[in-house]
């Protein structure tokens, strides 16, 4: 942080000396502030303790108590009207998107509405993503049918101004099963949420249509930011909804994905192979125990002994990972770049100084050709 | 088995020029192996549409609209009549409004079954089985009553290549169709918008300096089991 700029003007100002013809200015240690004193200054930096510590970027004196501020969640008591957002909440927990979607929805309540949000989260977490009502949905099973009937049920029951979803592959095949449904327009695919006007891409992203936030309105990933005031009430609310599945379906079976054979840029843990790698057979052996999708740094595409479509990078795949194991890789400020969203790194390296070990959350400095064949018994010995 | 595979006209991402939309092309590969197959497209007469016969198509018929028109009630009207097993749609249409609507309203006014993002179908007897791709590579195996509309996911198999010969000998049938007009909103030219930046950095962390590898894998192991990547 740079200091306070000084003004030097000012300075001869504060010294000029009233009356008199010409103009006097005091030149005492006193007016000038030229003299220093070195005992009120070291106690401004002095953190006090155990041992005295020195503290040289403002932050000492006497400490004060951390004061625990109280938690303050707004609430809006009487709300003019509502705004319903149905986040995906895969497994109960916000995404990123859909933090942004209640965001987005945050920003059409803001003239005296508040958030409905209509998911199956828990009133703490929907609370702090900014929800000021919350419907549960305990919809369980595979039913998008019947789940767009309890939608269009709720949105006669509540009628918000606004109904917001996701565009993702479950949110959008929701918000278009209303729409037909109800008969309603659906503006898909906003890319900017104000609330006066709401945008899209259309005719292969040549020109954007533009209107005044319609009712229902699906929202593109990564372009409104996510709510970030005070926590909000996330009262529950009551809603009668229609039970039963539709019985479309004669069965629904999950599969699980074959890690191996996931595109990369799609995997949710990635186990990738750089230059301290020199046995690949136990590096795959183990991408395969561990359930990852094999990744690769460019020196070992280049060198042939991963094929390019397993290359983890800015030329190569920039990852949405969960997760990201790192074996004998340093980090090019490329390579990075290609792990830039993901959340968890874990580094296995001999250089305690290289740019992977400083990104990681768990960084093992330690020969990454040891450690694989010892992870691998690790996992034997637990799945025999 | 009657199959129809709803064509749309696509947008070479290129030259932006009129051309078969890739993943219409990919539903005329899924659809191949079950039955007799027939494309549908309702739209402004051009010549790209012509080239769907080209990857594998045997017949096609073009009800010809106003350039703007909906398709839906001309759609409609005709897949009423015709009766069919099974229809397949691409996700969205290109060039146009790109709602990705259409194979919604159309299931909903045929009274049908929809199930978006296929990626392999299979049929038994009046029962058609189908892959839905999920986020992160996972599928979802249905099976249902036909009939019904399916979209097409772009995992699924590549479009059979393009032959000549193919697209000279398949029939195109040409109908004059009524178009409803479209209320277009307010356009102006696009312009890009930077995207909200994800960056994610680790909460907190955790050096180890020269553990034995033992200790290495067990750390982890243990760091993977906090992440609920393993049991």
């Amino acid at each position: 942080m740079t200091g306070k700029r000084r003004d030097p003007r000012a300075e001869r100002d504060a010294r000029r000396v009233a009356g008199g013809e010409r103009p006097r200015f005091a030149l005492t240690p006193a007016a000038t502030g030229l003299r220093r004193d070195p005992r009120a200054e070291r106690d401004r930096v002095t953190v006090a303790g155990e041992r005295r510590r020195l503290v040289r970027d403002g932050a000492g004196g006497a400490a004060p108590a951390p004061v625990a501020a109280p938690v303050v969640r707004v609430v809006v008591e009487e709300p003019a009207f509502l705004v319903l957002a149905v986040p995906e909440a895969v497994r109960g927990a916000l995404s990123a998107h859909d933090r942004q979607l209640l965001g987005a929805a945050r920003l059409l309540a803001e003239a005296g509405g508040a958030v409905a949000v209509f998911a199956g989260v828990d009133g703490p977490a929907a609370g702090a993503a900014g929800a000021d009502r919350l419907i549960a949905d305990d919809l369980t099973g595979y039913d998008p049918e019947a789940r767009a009937a309890r939608l269009a049920a709720l949105a006669a029951q509540l009628s918000p101004r606004h109904i917001l979803l996701p565009e993702t592959a479950s949110g959008g095949d929701l918000a278009r099963r209303l729409a037909a449904l109800t008969g309603e327009t659906l503006f898909a695919g906003a890319e900017r949420v104000t609330a006066d006007l709401v945008t899209r891409p259309a005719r292969a992203r040549r020109v954007e249509q533009r209107c005044r936030p319609p009712r229902l309105i699906t929202l593109a990933a990564d372009r409104v930011p996510a709510y970030g005031g005070p926590p909000r009430e996330a009262r529950p609310l009551a809603a009668t909804l229609p039970a039963g599945g539709t019985g479309r379906f004669l069965s629904v079976e999950e599969i699980a994905p074959d890690p191996a054979a996931v595109p990369l840029g799609e995997a949710g843990f990635v186990v990738a192979a750089g230059n301290g790698v020199r046995d690949f057979a136990t590096f795959r052996a183990l991408a395969a125990a561990l359930g990852a999708t094999p990744g690769a740094s460019r020196a070992v595409c280049d060198a042939g002994a991963m094929p390019r479509a397993a290359q983890v990078g800015a030329s190569g795949t920039v990852l949405r990972a969960d997760c990201y194991l790192a074996f004998g890789i340093s980090g090019a400020p490329q390579h990075l770049a290609g792990i830039a969203a993901t959340e968890q790194v874990i580094a296995v390296n001999t250089d305690l100084h290289a740019a992977m070990i400083e990104r990681a959350g768990l960084a093992i400095v330690a020969d990454a050709q040891a450690v694989m064949p010892a992870l691998l018994a690790a996992l034997k010995r637990e799945k025999p | 088995m009657k199959i129809t595979v709803l064509l749309s006209r696509g947008i070479h991402p290129v030259s932006g020029r009129a051309c078969p939309a890739t993943l219409d092309a990919q539903a005329i590969s899924l659809a191949l192996g079950l039955g007799v197959v027939e494309g549908l497209h309702a739209g402004a007469a051009e010549a790209a549409i012509a080239d769907y016969l080209g990857h594998g198509l045997p017949a096609l018929t073009h009800l010809v609209l106003p350039e703007t028109a909906d398709p839906l009630p001309a759609l409609t009207g005709h897949l009423r009549a015709a009766r069919q097993d099974l229809i397949l749609a691409g996700r969205q249409s290109q060039g146009g409004e790109e709602t990705g609507l259409l194979p919604y309203r159309l299931a909903q006014a045929l009274d049908l079954p929809m199930v978006a993002d296929a990626v392999g179908l299979a049929i038994e007897g009046d029962v058609l089985t189908v892959d839905q791709a999920l986020p992160r590579g996972a599928r979802r195996r249905l099976r249902l009553k036909l009939p019904c509309l399916v979209t097409v996911h772009p995992a699924a198999p590549p479009p059979l290549p393009f032959a000549l010969g193919q697209r000279r000998r398949g029939r195109l049938a040409r109908l004059e169709a009524e178009g409803m007009p479209v209320v277009p909103l307010e356009e102006v030219p696009y312009r890009p918008r930077p995207k909200l930046m994800v960056a994610a950095q680790a909460a907190e962390r955790r050096l180890m300096l020269h553990p034995s590898p033992a200790e290495a894998a067990t750390a982890i192991l243990d760091h993977l089991r906090g992440l609920g990547l393993r049991r």
